[in-house]
């Protein structure tokens, strides 16, 4: 029977059983030294001078998420750098695409599960000894949290940053986490320079100063001079258009950089 | 089974290192490649496998073109790399989880080339010598019965007996819908086991001939005063005398002797060539 070359389902898991059986170890291993760093920082974080709420927790939970997922990530392809791994990986007879949504699901849902958890009993330990301490528990306050903060954008950016570091990943295989940053923050700076460039040319004189605008969103121009001095206006893209660009950076931008991730794979030599 | 059809490649601009190749390679056979250090046959093994992609031209396997590297193609050919990576897990484990992608693979076959090559199969695969992990993958690669077979260097890292099961081994497991390419410096690893020999050489595939036509054409002789012997197309003299390569014509047979025929073909190409054209 001739094989489904772009996905099987049943090819797929047990490609997903193959990657689990080969890095059950080191997922397991993750976890504990997960729990043990999350757990350090939390202590160090915390004072005795102070009642402890979980929200205060939040900081180190999201630096962690974003620290150990980004560097996860971009060593998810490390196997392409190494010879013997390469020709293995890149010959087993699954397709690409089996091959990258495994990658994909272990960076995401796999990551993002395990750190959960080890941050959970993170908190569990840290509880604990605040407990035999000082006879208290750290005091839950997640709900008001989330009502008062805007949570749902550090999981959005968090995505972007997994996709962009994603793509690093299997352009470079070594020394990917820094070069990616590197690169992000090149390509970031030209874009920041071609937006002066068309701020110039559209406000000219009326620009408050060559550097106050924000690509794509905001420009500060002035309007005038009174007896109190300059009067500075904002410009703003309208509403509608800032949902877009919301949009398109929450759920267009993952999943293109996803995609190009996915091709640069299929084009891979060794 | 295997054609490559104007194969140009090239690592570094203006350094190719083939050009306009052409190889067309059938099933059934044991297939020898030779050529020097550099000269590129880890490269053309890897243009077969889909590792690596041609500047210009085609390499085609079963009919898939093999950059493509579809899951159809990959389930047919299988290589053994000359540096390869098996997992940290047990013999058990590494068939359960690797063995399902191949369809036609046979357990058993396994477990009996193990035991040829004298595996223990309780070891774990961490705790192996190279050459037992070696002889591990060249079982797994027998046994997983793909259409097309890559070797590259496999006798690198086998000990003196392991090379001997390695040829036995290799010899019962082809059939006519096998393909079966070696790629060796070793050459004389090799003796009485390759049917066809591939030598490759300045860009170009410059000897593709069967064994069996090859002692059909050549006399492989040693003889001691290499003035008495006429037309010889190539010596090498050593402490037992004078190998020496001459035009069998009277039909005579000879054991051919690859060391000495891949010399030859290097150093007198065009007298090697003619007389097999």
């Amino acid at each position: 029977m001739q094989a489904n070359n772009l996905f099987s389902p049943v090819r797929f898991g047990w490609y997903m059983r193959k990657h689990l059986q080969d890095n059950y170890r080191l997922y397991g291993m993750s976890v504990i030294v997960l729990t043990v760093l999350s757990l350090a920082l939390l202590l160090l974080s915390t004072t005795d001078n102070f009642s402890i709420k979980a929200s205060g927790l939040m900081p180190v939970f999201f630096i962690g998420m974003y620290a150990t997922g980004l560097i996860f990530t971009s060593l998810c392809f490390a196997e392409l750098g190494n010879k013997q791994q390469g020709i293995d990986y890149l010959l087993f007879p699954a397709s690409h695409l089996e091959k990258f949504i495994s990658t994909l699901l272990v960076t995401t849902v796999g990551f993002l599960l395990l750190y959960h958890v080890a941050f959970y009993l993170a908190y569990q330990m840290m509880d604990f000894i605040i407990y035999t301490k000082k006879s208290v528990h750290i005091v839950n306050d997640l709900k008001e949290f989330a009502v008062d903060t805007p949570w749902q954008y550090f999981y959005s950016i968090w995505f972007v940053a997994q996709a962009f570091m994603l793509l690093g990943a299997v352009y470079f295989q070594k020394y990917s986490f820094i070069k990616t940053i590197f690169l992000l923050a090149v390509f970031l700076f030209c874009l920041y320079l071609v937006n002066t460039l068309f701020v110039l040319l559209f406000f000219g004189k009326i620009l408050d100063e060559w550097y106050s605008h924000f690509p794509f969103i905001v420009v500060q121009i002035q309007k005038g001079v009174t007896a109190e001095g300059e009067v500075h206006d904002l410009l703003i893209i309208p509403e509608t258009l800032q949902q877009i660009f919301r949009f398109a950076a929450q759920y267009l931008l993952p999943p293109i950089l996803w995609t190009l991730a996915y091709v640069r794979l299929r084009d891979k030599e060794i | 089974m295997i054609s490559i059809q104007n194969l140009s490649f090239s690592y570094r601009k203006n350094k190719p290192l083939f050009e306009n190749l052409n190889l067309q390679l059938e099933a059934g056979h044991i297939y020898g490649l030779l050529g020097k250090n550099g000269a590129g046959k880890s490269s053309l093994l890897k243009h077969i496998a889909g590792l690596l992609f041609p500047n210009a031209g085609h390499c085609k396997v079963l009919g898939f073109e093999s950059r493509y590297r579809q899951p159809a193609f990959l389930q047919n050919i299988f290589m053994v790399p000359e540096e390869f990576y098996l997992p940290q897990v047990s013999i058990k484990s590494y068939v359960s989880t690797y063995a399902p992608f191949y369809p036609l693979f046979d357990k058993k076959a396994f477990y009996n080339y193990l035991e040829e090559f004298q595996i223990p199969m309780d070891q774990k695969l961490t705790e192996m010598s190279y050459g037992q992990k070696k002889k591990v993958l060249i079982s797994f690669a027998l046994a997983s019965n793909t259409k097309a077979l890559i070797l590259d260097e496999p006798t690198n890292g086998l000990d003196i007996p392991s090379k001997s099961q390695f040829r036995k081994v290799i010899a019962a497991a082809v059939s006519d819908e096998k393909c079966i390419m070696i790629s060796t410096h070793q050459v004389r690893d090799l003796d009485n086991l390759i049917d066809s020999i591939v030598i490759i050489d300045n860009h170009k595939i410059i000897f593709r001939q069967d064994v069996e036509t090859v002692t059909d054409r050549l006399l492989f002789s040693t003889v001691t005063n290499i003035a008495d012997t006429n037309k010889v197309l190539f010596s090498d003299s050593s402490i037992r005398g004078h190998a020496v390569i001459t035009p069998n014509e009277g039909a005579q047979h000879s054991k051919i002797d690859m060391e000495l025929l891949f010399n030859a073909v290097l150093d007198k190409p065009e007298r090697i060539t003619q007389i097999f054209n």
